[in-house]
């Protein structure tokens, strides 16, 4: 794991950037873009933070006016993860290798047990199934901040256990199939902004998994 | 320590220990607008379990009786060997046994001194050994053969949950060490939990339901035959209890 | 994006709170499944050491909790890839080993005679000065052969450092207990594969096909694999029929259960291998790993010259053939073979029972065809050559003698044509014959000779022989039937109270290195043997280089690069257990092809009988000429010099051999057989006692039970309170042919003698079969395990609560130090017995 000293920051403030990272990705990937991810992607920390990726996506943001940019992701979301036709199913179950390719699959039930587990569950008005993509980023995104929440508040024992839950997840689960989507994605010509994501969300996750099993 | 500190802290560890639980949860914020909360009913601890994941190994028998150091001859947690069939169609099915924490507790209905209380803050049924005088009237009452008069204290003793780990984020010692996965443990009353899920979406079922105990041991897939109700005179049905009482009650 | 960029996006979008949208919380704290345990008294933390397990071969990770300087639980190691957090019950059990009351404590001298149970407590430097001065004057003498050393158990560090010791020493007269185990199972896979662990790798398996393992009661691999395997079963993710004269618990848990008759499941095998190739169901997946078969005497032999020689060969095996011999219809035979042929990946399993059999060794190489022509082999849901975690250590002193031996440990002349693993069970006949030679100084470690050996009163009558074995010394922690017959007991700690570094395979062709460390230290004067064995060296004057066992270990952690580049020593003190995790799981090693340079190394040359590429300089031949003239297969320990193998001009890594020479190919067809007498290829033959036996008579078999090892765990008395007594497994239409009803006393006859016991009767059990399970019996071992106190045994205030009187029979008596004629093997399950009610 990366200590202050490399990155400049505390063990909580680490596990609450990871928060954030898990946060933005479930946004992307849970429905159309809107203005307000719009403005957070153009601002300049954040294209800062994003490097080359950032600028391509900046410069695809402001191609056009706002508006029609919208219109057109909001189209894209739909033909990519919605369908009508073919498209790709955003879901564990689905998605991950050796898989039997259905919607509630086995798969689905064991995320839905482990969430359980851990006290949380799909509000119902997500109207989305607990192995979905953004589901399962989010849920990382929780273990995150109760790990940052355990280094902050002095509870070494607590964050640990936190961290133990993500390693657990990303192996069992989330590590397993972002690349089926990145591949899928590829395939099906994303524009910029889709295909940016789709490969920040590999990165990441493969960077996660790696750093996770050397903590 | 001295004996006294040891009852004392034993009591207060009895009585305080689920509150602690409650108010060391870490909280999370959610921003405004997340999902629906959930109201918060008392916690009531119960324990699915699914036979189909149960291979005998007995890894929980023996770990309860090590956590506990429960002397020989006593059980809190113990598995049947269910055998029956003609050869070559036999069937072994494996059936875990433990205190199941009744609803209707008839250890606590008949205790005459109060030492056997299920908790109002989880629903665990303890035993207080300072104030229980060893009658065995509980030992009776109790449809399960759960429970026992341990040597040491003279008091009635059995499983319960283990409270000291459940109160600290701890599953219990034979949910940790089960191979199947096999014991799912949890607030039943939590309709995000996994055993209220369990409850909810699998065809369960309790031990001797018809005593109306309403026990909070649920299980999925168990063969509940007995050796005293064939229906057939010369059926085979064999039940290994793996503890000194051999019979099953 | 690198890391550091990753982190900066992060923190400036979780001030923006986009998470939180789709998941409700109840605000709960996060439940943790293990790693931390309390005491139930007061509610203090226990402190949390991670070690390893020792109660089986299996060796899991484990977390052991101190209290008071006690070891009060011992728990699953969260961290562990191979157990993930679970442990077995007699993992569980070990809290009972460190506080037996019936340890012995000091080193003990007889007084009297052997076997009366006399002792006088002596220090250890009177023990190791006499013993000491024994192997002195031996190797004085030129004759340090005559200290023979004999383990039970030993492995991984232990292994290394206590081998180097005898090495040094200069004797090679080492036994172990192989035969009595796997050696039937180890040495069909040295011919066809060439190593002799197979890991099953559940994970991805969607069909099982089992002979003859209890796999989720006992395994070599238990915890790993098992709970695997109950997973993806419980889950419907695969299916498992299992072959076995017994309903076992994993029979049980079986979707199908096929009894079967004892020792033929060759037959069974067999007839599926015919159907397989008789329907050309081999193609596809078996008819590419056929590539890399040997099928024939013709290594270059093309796929139809191959395919035709195995058809060719199955032939006469029908499933109507089969049926006659084994019991199991054989339209129910023809569907399996479909089902195993057909659904991939299978992985197909098999153990003792089908093993420990006359020619046992030829059923494993009769299975590993099954899996070949099957495509099962070493691809991911199959059995997979197994991976294992590799150390490295110190190698002690430079210049080492070279180690003499007396050839008396691979069983009586003929008992064994491939004794790669010795015929440990012999051994006291071979001394009592003497021609070969006698120790006259005969250590045994971690091994119960007199118990866990067929043969009983054989055994007890020999060892106590002082014309035939003049000095006897063990090192133990328990006062076990054979430390009763010792001259001198140095009292060893039990594995809670020393350290290792640790070597045990994955169940995920992962490797996981992992320590075991004292959990509470030695208790009274015991010290780990190898402790011993350096302050030996030392009054030897043979200084190895460490001092004791925890110096080796830490030496280790800084030679092993992997666990150097971690932290070493202090790391895994700290965390108990490590993988790599980039490493992947390995599979497939066989068809990578070497680098030109491999084969161009000086001294490497092509032998053209075999297409096998070796190092003759490795192999200390003289020349290369001399090399080609004799070539590969003749030249003694060629194997360890093997390359690679070329197959149609392409040289590969192939299946590396080990302890035999063979090519690199798969061997289904093994010209080291034909060597020896025996078919090339997996064939049947009729196990000789039971095509004699009477029609009342009855073929013994034995098994093990999940609370219970084979004969080092009942000391542990939350153990042996659940499995005490073991009543012989009779079936009912047996059982009224012989007017036995269930719980009467009968006695079972062998030629070896007589044994008393009673009778369950059920029908879990094929009919012409009793089964009595191993563990019980004793005599000695302490009060829980015999109901006699050890010498020097201490209060125990649950002695009191000792409600069991019975504590079972011991079969051992009765069965046979009979060895497989092909690996030596004891055959456990070939033993024809009268059974009668008395």
């Amino acid at each position: 794991m990366c200590n202050a000293s490399e990155t400049g920051l505390s063990r909580g403030e680490e596990a609450r950037a990871r928060s954030g990272v898990y946060g933005l990705l479930a946004r992307v990937f849970r429905a159309e873009a809107d203005a307000a991810l719009l403005r957070h992607l153009q601002s300049p920390e954040i294209v800062a933070a994003l490097g080359r990726p950032g600028e391509e996506l900046a410069a695809f943001l402001t191609r056009q006016g706002t508006d029609r940019t919208l219109a057109d992701l909001a189209e894209e979301y739909t033909r990519l993860f919605l369908g009508p036709g073919p498209h790709l199913s955003l879901h564990e179950a689905v998605l991950v290798p050796g898989g039997a390719g259905l919607l509630w699959g086995r798969e689905t039930a064991v995320v839905k047990t482990c969430m359980g587990e851990a006290g949380c569950a799909v509000a119902d008005q997500a109207e989305l199934l607990p192995d979905h993509l953004a589901v399962e980023l989010e849920f990382m995104a929780h273990l995150c901040a109760e790990e940052a929440q355990g280094w902050l508040s002095g509870d070494a024992v607590g964050a640990r256990n936190a961290a133990a839950w993500q390693t657990a997840f990303l192996n069992g689960h989330l590590g397993t199939w972002v690349g089926s989507v990145r591949e899928r994605l590829e395939a099906a010509r994303p524009s910029p902004f889709y295909a940016v994501f789709a490969e920040l969300l590999c990165a990441f996750v493969r960077q996660e998994v790696e750093t996770c099993l050397s903590r | 320590m001295q004996e006294n500190e040891k009852k004392l802290l034993r009591r207060e560890l009895l009585n305080r220990i689920g509150l602690g639980a409650a108010t060391a949860a870490v909280a999370v914020t959610l921003p405004a607008g997340a999902g629906a909360a959930v109201a918060r009913d008392p916690v009531h601890y119960a324990m699915v379990i699914d036979t189909r994941r149960c291979i005998g190994c007995q890894a929980c028998s023996v770990a309860c009786k090590a956590e506990f150091a429960v002397p020989l001859g006593a059980t809190r947690s113990w598995v049947e060997y269910v055998e029956k069939g003609t050869f070559p169609h036999v069937s072994r099915q494996f059936l875990p046994r433990l205190c199941n924490h009744c609803r209707n507790p008839q250890c606590v209905n008949v205790c005459p001194t109060g030492a056997t209380f299920k908790r109002a803050e989880d629903g665990i049924v303890v035993v207080d050994p300072e104030v229980c005088i060893g009658c065995k009237y509980c030992i009776q009452a109790c449809p399960y053969d759960a429970r026992f008069i341990h040597p040491d204290t003279g008091a009635a003793d059995k499983c319960d949950f283990c409270l000291h780990r459940v109160g600290r984020g701890l599953v219990p010692a034979c949910v940790n060490t089960c191979q199947g996965r096999a014991r799912i443990f949890g607030d039943m009353n939590d309709p995000a939990s996994a055993v209220a899920q369990l409850i909810a979406t699998q065809p369960v079922t309790v031990l001797r339901q018809g005593m109306g105990t309403r026990p909070s041991v649920f299980y999925i897939a168990a063969d509940h035959s007995d050796p005293r109700e064939t229906r057939v005179p010369s059926q085979y049905v064999r039940v290994d209890t793996h503890r000194r009482i051999q019979e099953r009650r | 994006m690198d890391r550091r960029a990753f982190l900066k996006l992060g923190a400036a979008s979780s001030a923006v709170a986009f998470s939180g949208a789709i998941l409700s919380n109840r605000a709960k704290a996060l439940p943790q499944p293990g790693g931390k345990d309390f005491s139930p008294a007061t509610g203090a933390e226990r402190q949390a050491v991670p070690s390893a397990c020792w109660q089986c071969v299996t060796r899991c990770p484990i977390i052991g909790y101190v209290e008071d300087g006690r070891l009060v639980k011992i728990e699953g190691q969260p961290d562990s890839i191979r157990t993930r957090g679970v442990l077995c019950a007699k993992g569980q059990g070990g809290v009972n080993q460190s506080s037996d009351p019936d340890r012995i404590l000091h080193p003990m001298k007889r007084v009297g005679k052997r076997g009366e149970g006399r002792w006088q407590r002596i220090s250890w430097d009177e023990a190791l000065g006499d013993l000491a001065a024994r192997m002195k004057k031996l190797r004085e003498a030129g004759e340090p052969e005559k200290v023979m050393f004999h383990y039970g158990r030993m492995k991984a560090s232990s292994s290394k450092l206590i081998g180097l010791f005898f090495e040094t020493y200069g004797t090679k007269t080492i036994g172990n207990h192989t035969a009595i185990c796997e050696a039937a199972k180890w040495v069909g896979q040295e011919l066809t594969w060439g190593v002799h662990y197979d890991n099953w790798d559940f994970d991805h398996a969607r069909y099982v096909l089992n002979f003859g393992s209890n796999i989720l009661e006992a395994h070599t691999n238990h915890v790993p694999t098992a709970h695997r395997l109950i997973d993806r079963l419980a889950s419907g993710q695969l299916r498992l029929v299992t072959f076995d004269v017994r309903l076992s618990n994993t029979a049980a848990k079986s979707h199908e259960w096929l009894p079967i008759r004892p020792g033929t499941d060759r037959a069974a095998v067999l007839a599926l291998c015919q159907v397989i190739m008789a329907e050309d169901l081999y193609q596809g997946d078996g008819a590419a790993f056929l590539k890399f078969c040997k099928a024939t005497s013709d290594h270059q032999a093309t796929l139809e010259d191959k395919v035709a020689a195995l058809k060719a060969h199955l032939a006469a095996y029908t499933p109507e053939w089969a049926e006659g011999i084994t019991g199991v219809a054989a339209a129910t035979l023809r569907r399996l073979a479909r089902e195993v042929a057909t659904v991939k990946p299978a992985c197909i399993i098999s153990y003792r029972g089908a093993v420990a059999h006359h020619h046992g060794a030829d059923t494993e190489r009769a299975i590993q065809m099954l899996a070949a022509i099957t495509g099962n082999i070493d691809a991911p849901g199959t059995r997979c050559v197994a991976v294992a975690p590799k150390w490295k250590s110190p190698t002690g002193p430079e210049n080492k003698p070279k180690a003499r031996e007396l050839k008396i440990i691979d069983g009586l002349k003929g008992a064994a044509a491939l004794p790669n693993h010795h015929v440990s069970h012999q051994i006291f006949k071979v001394i009592k014959d003497g021609s070969a030679g006698r120790p006259e100084v005969y250590i045994w470690y971690c091994h119960q000779p007199v118990y866990a050996n067929g043969e009983v009163q054989d055994n007890i009558d020999i060892l106590k022989d002082e014309s035939l074995l003049p000095f006897t010394v063990c090192s133990t922690p328990f006062y076990d039937e054979s430390a009763a017959l010792a001259d001198l007991i140095l009292p060893d700690t039990p594995y809670t109270e020393r350290w290792d570094w640790e070597d045990m395979v994955s169940p995920n062709q992962v490797a996981e290195f992992y320590i075991r460390q004292p959990l509470v230290p030695p208790m009274g004067a015991t010290r780990d043997f190898a402790d011993v064995c350096c302050d030996l060296a030392d009054r030897l004057g043979m200084p190895l280089g460490f001092k004791s066992k925890e110096e080796f270990v830490r030496l280790s952690c800084a030679l092993t690069p992997e666990i150097k580049a971690q932290g070493g020593f202090d790391f895994l003190r700290a965390k108990g257990v490590w993988h790599d995790p980039a490493a992947k799981p390995r599979y497939f090693s066989y068809r990578k092809p070497l680098k030109p340079e491999d084969c161009q190394r000086d001294g490497v040359i092509k032998d053209p009988t075999t297409g096998v590429w070796w190092d003759w300089k490795k192999a200390h031949v003289e020349s290369a000429a001399l090399a080609l003239e004799v070539g590969y297969r003749a030249t003694k320990k060629a194997y360890a010099a093997y390359v690679g193998q070329e197959i149609d001009g392409v040289v590969y890594a192939g299946f590396k051999p080990d302890k035999v020479n063979k090519s690199g190919l798969f061997e289904l067809h093994s010209d080291l057989m034909t060597d020896k007498g025996f078919a090339p290829l997996p064939s049947w033959t009729p196990i000789p006692e039971h095509a004699a036996m009477a029609k009342d008579q009855l073929i013994l078999i034995t098994y093990k039970v999940a609370v219970q090892i084979h004969s080092r765990s009942q000391n542990c008395k939350y153990l042996t309170e659940i499995h005490h007594r073991n009543p012989a497994w009779i079936n009912p239409a047996t059982a009224q042919e012989k007017a036995i009803g269930d719980g009467d006393r009968i006695a079972v006859t062998s030629r070896f003698g007589r044994l008393e016991t009673r009778a369950r009767v059920t029908p879990a059990v094929a009919p012409g079969v009793i089964a009595i399970s191993h563990h019980c019996g004793h005599w000695e071992y302490g009060r829980y395990a015999s109901s006699k106190q050890a010498p020097d045994g201490v209060e125990d205030p649950d002695a009191a609560r000792k409600w069991w009187r019975d504590n079972g029979a011991h079969p051992n008596w009765i069965i046979g130090n009979v060895a497989d004629p092909i690996s030596g093997q004891l055959r456990w399950m070939d033993t024809v017995v009268d059974v009668q009610r008395i």
